[in-house]
Formats: structure tokens, C-alpha cells, sequence
């Protein structure tokens, strides 16, 4: 190859990097309690990482099939984002901290683990998912997820000052005004066929 | 619009909508800079969005950080610009942007990694010490 540079193919690589920087400058445990949503809640990243992966099987052609797979893996991205974020948030913190920002709770399941729920503590689950096999059914479904999540986003930036915050809050939403365009640009195409 | 996802098959019968399309041929493609493009989340200048005004610029501090800073946006330019061309296959323009941000994010990352080491397990490049679970991993930076 080129340059001598080792490209081995293989399915899934990771890569040691996020895809864009989370710089946390002090903890904040109400932020972090109001994160956790969008890792583990219904419109969170976890959710939609697994509704794409889960969708593409049943997409009927190239295009479904490609688009479904890099924007499930850029999920992936994003959910390892907002648990770096979490993390950051959380770790200096004290148990009277923790009590007071209303997480002991939290501290008793699961210490300062990184855990999907939402910000009230409610655990993942995969009913807030749909897989129809149905493409034009999956695509409505994924277009209103990026909504509900953009959404999620701006309800978010309401709640915090920190630019060290709302720099990766701002990209994760813009991101999802973006894959909802694919998916519209997908179900125009799918609708014209 | 009717599938039949046993068949896989779109039936004949055709609905009767407000035809968009015209607006997405129109549509200009302009690019944003890279650098801006990924400080926006958004390549694309036609379909930004702000929320708020709010736009931030990335800055970093030592040389290791500005090289990585680099190649996540080139990785992000080449992942912006792959969903695009997913449903726009045939845009060569487009198409010419990726393969040049494709082949800048190849010397950028061999030049990472033999500076800083592997950024993916894959080019790991050590005869002695398994340097993959160097620290930091990215939740501890940030990065």
C-alpha cells in the first residue's frame, strides 16, 4: 500500500480516540445525572446505535444497507462520548456530593459506573427500539428518533453554561439534524422507486 | 408507498405528494472548511442548523493533541462525507472530496503512530512491549 502504511481490514476495529474531544473542566453531578438520558434513555445514543445495526439487515439495497451501518457505528461514537462526559463529570466526586446532587441512589447500584439509564434512573431497554423489516416503516421510525434526540439536545444546552459541555452537546445535535436528512434523503429515494 | 418486505419488493402503486426532490438537486453542496465543518458537526453549509448561536472552536495545546485534533477531523470528514455520498453515490465532486481527505488522513495517522503509538490495534507496531494498552485511553483525556 502507499506509503508503507498497514491497512488489515477487520470487522469492528476500534479506534483509540473519540470522534470529537469531551474536555470536562469540573465535575457537575446534576449534568451528569441529566446525561445519562441520552446514553441509556428512549431517545439516547445507546438506542439508536442498536435500532440501525438491528434495522440494516432488512434494508432492500446498497444504499440502505451502507447507510444504516455507518450511521448505527457512529452511534457507537457518540455513546462512548456522552459516557466520557459522564465520567468526567462524576469522578471527583464526594459521597456527600453525591448525595446531595440526588445520586446516591445511583451510588448504590452502581458506585461511579457507567450504567444506560436515563436521567431518572429508569434501565435501558429495548422497547424503546423498533425493527419492522420494513424499510419504509424503519426509516419513519429513525427519522423521528433523530428528531426526539435533537430535541433531547436542546433541552440539554437549556440547562448548562459550561462551554466545556455544550461544545460536544452542539456537535452530537447537529449530528442528528444531519443523519435525519439521510434518512429523509433514503425515504424520498425508497418513496420514488 | 407500499413494501412488501416478503418479497422485497416496492408495489407499482404511486403516492400522490408534494414533490421535494426538485430542492434536493438544487441544492449546492457547498463545503464548509474542514476545521469548520467539524467545529460545526455539519460539512454541508445547506443544511447546518444553529441552536442558539452557539458554535464552538477546538483548541489544543501540544503538538501530540493538535495531530490527533487533525486526524479526528479528517476521520470526521470522511465520516460526514461517506453517509452523504450513501444516498448521492454518483457525486464525483463529492467523491473527489473523500478520497483527498482519505488520503491526508492516511500520513497523518502513520505519522501519529509512530510518533505516539497505535491508534487502532491493527497498527500496532512494537517488537517487545504490546503497546495497546498504553494509557491514555480516550475517556481519560477526552480525546
Amino acid at each position: 500500500m502507499a506509503m508503507g502504511y498497514r491497512e488489515v481490514i477487520i470487522m469492528f476495529k476500534y479506534e483509540k480516540m473519540l470522534e470529537y474531544p469531551v474536555n470536562v473542566r469540573k465535575k457537575d453531578l446534576r449534568m451528569a445525572k441529566l446525561l445519562n438520558t441520552q446514553l441509556g434513555g428512549a431517545n439516547g445514543e445507546l438506542g439508536a446505535a442498536l435500532r440501525y445495526l438491528s434495522q440494516r439487515y432488512t434494508m432492500p439495497d446498497e444504499r440502505g444497507k451502507a447507510l444504516l451501518t455507518d450511521i448505527g457505528c457512529e452511534e457507537l461514537g457518540h455513546v462512548e462520548m456522552i459516557s466520557t462526559m459522564i465520567r468526567g463529570l462524576i469522578k471527583d466526586a464526594s459521597i456527600d456530593e453525591l448525595k446531595d446532587a440526588g445520586l446516591d441512589s445511583y451510588y448504590t447500584e452502581h458506585n461511579k459506573g457507567i450504567y444506560p439509564a436515563d436521567s431518572n434512573g429508569v434501565p435501558f431497554t429495548a422497547a424503546y427500539i423498533a425493527s419492522t423489516g420494513n424499510p419504509i416503516v424503519d426509516l419513519s421510525e429513525d427519522m423521528a428518533a433523530e428528531e426526539k434526540a435533537r430535541a433531547t439536545y436542546e433541552n440539554l444546552m437549556d440547562l448548562t453554561d459550561d462551554e466545556s459541555l455544550l461544545a460536544p452537546l452542539s456537535f452530537l445535535r447537529q449530528r442528528e439534524i444531519v443523519h435525519y436528512n439521510r434518512f429523509k434523503e433514503l425515504l424520498d429515494y425508497y418513496k420514488r422507486r | 408507498m407500499y413494501f412488501d418486505e416478503n418479497n422485497n419488493y416496492f408495489d407499482d402503486y404511486k403516492e400522490i405528494t408534494f414533490n421535494t426532490n426538485n430542492i434536493e438537486i438544487n441544492r449546492s453542496n457547498k463545503l464548509y472548511s474542514f476545521e469548520e465543518g467539524f467545529n460545526k458537526g455539519n460539512l454541508f453549509e445547506d443544511t447546518y442548523s444553529k441552536y442558539k448561536n452557539y458554535v464552538y472552536k477546538l483548541n489544543v495545546k501540544n503538538d501530540k493533541d493538535k495531530l490527533l485534533l487533525n486526524i479526528q477531523t479528517h476521520c470526521f470528514v470522511l465520516k460526514d462525507l461517506g453517509l452523504f455520498l450513501d444516498t448521492h453515490p454518483g457525486d464525483q465532486s463529492i467523491l473527489g472530496e473523500f478520497n483527498k481527505a482519505n488520503n491526508k488522513l492516511k500520513s497523518l495517522k502513520e505519522d501519529y503512530e509512530n510518533k505516539y503509538g497505535p491508534l487502532c490495534i491493527n497498527n500496532v507496531n512494537s517488537n517487545k512491549d504490546w503497546e495497546w494498552i498504553n494509557n491514555p485511553w480516550p475517556w481519560d483525556t477526552g480525546r
